[in-house]
């Protein structure tokens, strides 16, 4: 089931049901409904798998969620997104800092875009919630729609506002 | 005094090198300490590393691989500036890293 948000510069997309169970299949998986809704070019698929080996994107959070946020780079974007999925079972990812470990990421965030001065805001105020503890409430319940809800007042909101 | 010289490399220098240069510029300015910071692409960086020869070089994305690279310059995670876990015990980290550096 997919919802899209549409309400900010940035569309929110709740992608629930992956087929894919390792990170490569999930990001082509992603990566082709993304080409279909004309979010990225047909260059986009590689594009990311290929960064996804080179810069892993895993992110081991300490006390918390492991949470990955693949990305392209900016040149292959249409539309901007975020495209959000929590696995039924976690998913390996290339830990950021250690591409030889492999963590089970809990969260999905792939980012979809393309204006590199929104990117920092955006990456910046994200980031700031994988610290908050009903950020990893909503995660660990699965509850979509108050994800959704919560990163667009915390992230997409802010961001806009500077 | 000349300012220290920092580099923040991430896989395009795009956006995580960006957050964690604008935690880390926050956390040098609240501590008073005059630091130039650059950003860089990863791949970027060894070449940086020879030819430019920065106080320190943090990264936030893949393994640190300091072949070919001048003994004197260190190289650091940034990592808990993305996660935000262990943030002040980084900085000082870092801190200390440049403060061995006579300026």
């Amino acid at each position: 089931m997919v919802f899209v948000l549409s309400n900010s510069r940035i569309d929110i997309i709740v992608y629930k049901d992956l087929h894919s169970s390792d990170w490569e299949g999930v990001l082509r998986e992603l990566s082709r409904f993304l080409h279909q809704r004309g979010y990225v070019k047909d260059t986009y698929e590689e594009a990311i798998i290929k960064r996804e080996r080179e810069v892993p994107t895993g992110l081991a959070v300490p006390g918390r969620i492991n949470v990955a946020i693949p990305h392209a780079d900016i040149e292959h974007v249409n539309k901007e997104a975020l495209v959000i999925n929590i696995p039924d079972k976690p998913i390996k990812f290339m830990r950021m800092d250690d591409p030889d470990s492999l963590i089970d990421v809990k969260l999905i965030l792939l980012l979809v875009i393309k204006n590199p001065d929104g990117y920092v805001k955006f990456l910046s105020k994200l980031t700031e919630l994988f610290q908050d503890d009903k950020f990893v409430e909503l995660v660990n319940k699965k509850d979509y729609d108050g994800l959704v809800e919560y990163i667009r007042e915390k992230a997409l909101v802010a961001m806009e506002q500077g | 005094m000349a300012k220290y010289l920092v580099y923040v490399a991430c896989g395009s220098a795009a956006a995580s090198a960006n957050v964690v240069k604008g935690r880390i510029a926050k956390m040098f300015r609240d501590a008073k300490i005059d630091v130039d910071l650059r950003i860089a692409r990863i791949s970027e960086i060894p070449q940086i590393a020879r030819e430019v020869k920065p106080d320190l070089v943090i990264i936030t994305t893949g393994k640190i691989m300091k072949k070919g690279w001048p003994e004197d310059v260190p190289v650091v995670s940034g990592l808990p500036f993305m996660t935000m876990v262990g943030m002040q015990k980084a900085f000082e980290e870092i801190v200390n890293i440049l403060k061995k550096k006579k300026k």
